[in-house]
């Protein structure tokens, strides 16, 4: 999307083009931060279905249970089969598992979470180094112009 | 003045093109996030036992469906996705060569505007 200063060095570009080259590197780097947090935000979520599984591993037919059905709202409930788990595995489509599988599936998306968030922090790493770059560029252009109009005005 | 006219209906047409761009870009950005949702589903469907049992959400009602049956309509969507993508960045690429070529129309127009206040100040 952006154009990356690849074989251009900074010091060549204009001012202009040097706070385009800012604005577009900050939406990526903004871009990569929300994903970060979309991304962490799923790992949690993952991880607390981990817990419920554990939560329920105690249960035995018949357990009663309060299930809520709104934040405020609860029925109580009793489990016929706790061995049994409704799992999501993505766009609408639910699968019926025991707890070993239901365990595998939540491990292989909290493994493929892991190492999505790894690569976005690369990213972003990258992409803050890359900003600290232009804005130093930036800076630089800026104060030889302010330098170069202070000796023409004299 | 008609020539401010006519750059001003130019500059408008192009800021149209860049606007459909993102717009499109957004549009592609989607459709790879359903992509590797359904892959991801795909991968799941294809670790299942073949008694496994499988729903669907259907409005608020999960309906059972047969395993194959899920498969290939995963199979199927995905298809359906990538195909989509592919008819996204061809306009991605069209409208992006519409919108360099509006850009040095604009450019050229930027020029004379520019020749034309020169000669202006020599006279």
């Amino acid at each position: 999307m952006a154009e990356e200063p690849r074989g251009v060095p900074l010091t060549d570009l204009s001012i202009q083009q040097l706070s385009e080259l800012q604005k577009n590197c900050e939406q990526e780097l903004n871009f990569f931060q929300e994903s970060f947090g979309a991304l962490k935000g799923l790992l949690a979520r993952n991880e607390k279905s981990i817990n419920s599984l554990e939560d329920v591993k105690v249960a035995s037919p018949g357990h009663t249970a309060l299930i809520p059905l709104s934040e405020s709202l609860y029925i109580r409930a009793e489990l016929s089969d706790p061995s049994k788990h409704m799992v999501e595995i993505g766009t609408g489509y639910f699968v019926e598992l025991e707890r070993e599988k239901a365990k595998a599936i939540f491990d292989r998306k909290k493994e493929h979470i892991a190492k999505q968030i790894e690569t976005v922090e690369g990213i972003l790493k990258e992409k803050r180094r890359t900003r600290a770059y232009i804005s130093d560029a930036f800076q630089t252009k800026v104060q030889a112009q302010l330098a170069t109009m202070n000796t023409a005005s004299n | 003045m008609a020539e401010v006219a006519k750059f001003e209906e130019e500059v408008s047409k192009l800021k149209t093109l860049e606007k459909d761009r993102e717009k499109y870009f957004t549009n592609r950005q989607e459709m790879e996030m359903r992509l590797t949702e359904s892959r991801n589903v795909k991968a799941e469907l294809d670790l299942m036992d073949s008694d496994s049992k499988v729903y669907k959400l259907i409005g608020a009602v999960l309906v059972r469906q047969d395993l194959d049956e899920a498969r290939s309509t995963v199979e199927k969507r995905l298809e359906f996705i990538e195909s989509e993508i592919k008819r996204v960045e061809s306009s991605i690429a069209d409208i992006a060569k519409k919108a360099n070529d509006q850009r040095d129309k604009v450019m050229a127009i930027q020029k004379s505007f520019q020749a034309m206040a020169a000669a202006q100040q020599a006279k």
